[in-house]
């Protein structure tokens, strides 16, 4: 569904994401992890139209899109969330939803509004500004926006940044739900548990190249992955 | 939500009965005079809030779309002898050619580009104005200019637009034009998109709003609006200067949008019909006038910083609560 091929961004002299190649099928939940400044954002940015890559392709369906700005590669199913929260923060739940489905006409928009809040039991919280809720819910609501776009591809940038034990638990069982709706995911994170729990494969990145590639159990046991996490984890 | 929308209804109501029955009460040729140029202030307020209070997009260049509205009716008519709706058309056109010149490139871009390319275009504007020679009238400016002239449907025969009455109640069509604009596109779909590029363009984006598309047609919209208030000033004047395209008018224009209340809807009228009347309200003060609108502006950003619509819906909802 999404090839990514020798992708290469050069911030000045840093090179943040050098030579990166990995394909996603369809169906697939693909993770994307790496210790900080391993460049998994900076990919995403790239995929997603927010920055434009030095060198290198994005293939979408066999299509290339490298370059096509974020609202039409949204009309071609590519949608993703944001690291750090990121939502129209004064306005309601459902205006938030309802912002989201922009690209849907008429009638099917507002069935979509409302399955979309019950899927992601926002229901209750429908009138209640963005703002004022806690912050698992405002995350959760990141996604129901994302989702109210009809991705195909959905990119993920640590949906469980920030987040307690209880509030990633409940993450992992609406990304089962997105999962089963037949939505590819990319998911960007630092959680390994998280990650193992819901990803189908990962790319590991480090200091912008890509070091590993395969099944979770099998990838995070590899030297080399272990030595960068724990190299991390020794100087934090 | 329901409640806010009835009293929204009523107040709009309300609105439409006074601008329409204001002739019966008011004889007074200079109270309609300040009335006409309260609307036609109205309408350039509403079309820069658009622009400005809707998406964020700070204009500081509305003037120029006036003034084009404005000298393309005056050339129009001083110098091809025309009078008729053909001259708002024009000043229609012309005015959304200019602004799509202004806005392709500049509304593409983040940042403070777009406010500093509309300052710019202001003054490239000023300057040929006042060395147009006798196209523009240089710094005297046009004087007579023909009266506006429209077809009546139901006689055939055309109309001339002579008495202030007849004047304000064009100035009234313009205004409520400008006002269903603004209602209808932000209720509509398209509203929504601005309100969401002006809350979080990255997200707005992300869900497929192209926020260029959906800038440029607030700007074209503001402009449009702008052009054919220019047009309406010219006829009822009769005489066009350079002092419509000053950079002191957008000041004004952007106090009207900031006293009234940024992003909403009756903002622009509350703050047009206020900053018009107001220097004329202090007269009594005679030199000291222009300082006394200072401090009177100065303390309304102060003390209520979302216009004085903001601060009335904050009232009502301190009330309502009780």
């Amino acid at each position: 569904m999404l090839a990514i091929e020798a992708l290469t961004k050069r911030f000045g002299g840093v090179v943040a994401v050098d030579s990166v190649s990995f394909g996603v099928n369809a169906g697939e939940v693909v993770g994307l992890i790496g210790p900080n400044g391993a460049g998994k954002t900076t990919v995403l940015n790239l995929v997603t139209g927010f920055s434009r890559p030095s060198a290198g392709k994005v293939l979408f369906n066999g299509k290339e899109v490298t370059g096509t700005p974020p609202y039409a590669l949204a009309k071609l199913g590519i949608v993703r969330t944001f690291q750090t929260t990121s939502l129209f923060s004064r306005m309601t739940v459902l205006e938030n939803v309802r912002i989201g489905t922009h690209l849907r006409a008429g009638r099917r928009q507002c069935q979509a509004i409302g399955a979309i809040l019950e899927e992601m039991s926002l229901a209750k919280f429908r009138d209640f500004a963005a703002n004022s809720l806690p912050y698992g819910v405002q995350r959760r609501l990141e996604i129901a926006v994302a989702l109210a776009a009809d991705p195909k591809l959905l990119l993920l940038d640590e949906p469980a940044a920030g987040m307690n034990p209880e509030e990633t638990h409940r993450l992992i069982e609406e990304l089962k739900l997105i999962i089963k709706k037949n939505i590819t995911i990319i998911l960007v994170e630092h959680n390994m548990r998280f990650v193992a729990q819901v990803c189908q494969r990962i790319v590991v990145l480090h200091r912008g190249r890509k070091i590993a590639e395969g099944v979770p159990g099998e990838v995070l046991e590899l030297p080399q992955v272990i030595e960068i996490y724990l190299g991390k984890r020794r100087y934090a | 939500m329901g409640q806010r929308k009835r009293v929204d209804i009523a107040i709009l109501c309300c609105l439409t009965l006074i601008t329409f029955a204001i002739p019966w009460a008011v004889k007074s040729s200079f109270y309609i005079h300040i009335l006409i140029m309260s609307a036609i202030n109205a309408v350039l307020a509403i079309g820069l809030n658009l622009c400005m209070g809707f998406i964020g997009e700070k204009s500081l260049g509305h003037a120029a779309f006036y003034g084009i509205g404005a000298y393309t009716t005056a050339v129009l008519s001083v110098h091809f002898g025309l009078s008729g709706p053909l001259n708002l058309l024009a000043a229609l056109f012309v005015t959304l050619v200019c602004a799509l010149i202004i806005g392709i490139p500049s509304l593409r871009l983040r940042g403070p580009y777009f406010a500093i390319v509309t300052l710019g275009f202001v003054l490239i504007l000023q300057l040929l104005v006042l060395n147009g020679g006798a196209f523009t009238g240089g710094p005297m400016g046009l004087p007579g200019i023909k009266r506006l002239t429209l077809p009546n449907i139901l006689t055939g025969r055309p109309f001339t637009l002579s008495t202030d009455i007849q004047y304000y109640y064009a100035a009234v069509v313009c205004f409520w034009l400008a006002m269903i604009v603004s209602i209808v596109s932000i209720n509509s779909r398209v509203g929504r998109a601005w309100l969401a590029i002006r809350e979080n363009l990255d997200l707005a984006e992300s869900v497929g709003i192209s926020a260029f598309r959906y800038k440029l047609a607030a700007f074209l919209m503001g402009a449009g609006l702008a052009g054919l208030a220019g047009a309406l000033y010219t006829h009822y004047t009769a005489f066009v200067s350079p002092r419509i395209v000053d950079t002191w008018i957008n000041v004004l224009l952007a106090a009207m949008v900031i006293v009234g209340g940024e992003g909403t809807l009756l903002g622009p009228v509350v703050g047009a019909v206020v900053l018009t009347a107001l220097p004329e309200a202090l007269r009594f003060a005679e030199g000291y006038r222009m300082l006394l609108f200072g401090v009177i502006l100065l303390i309304v950003i102060m003390f209520a910083p979302q216009g004085i619509v903001g601060l009335a819906a904050d009232f009502a909802k301190r009330r309502r609560r009780g």
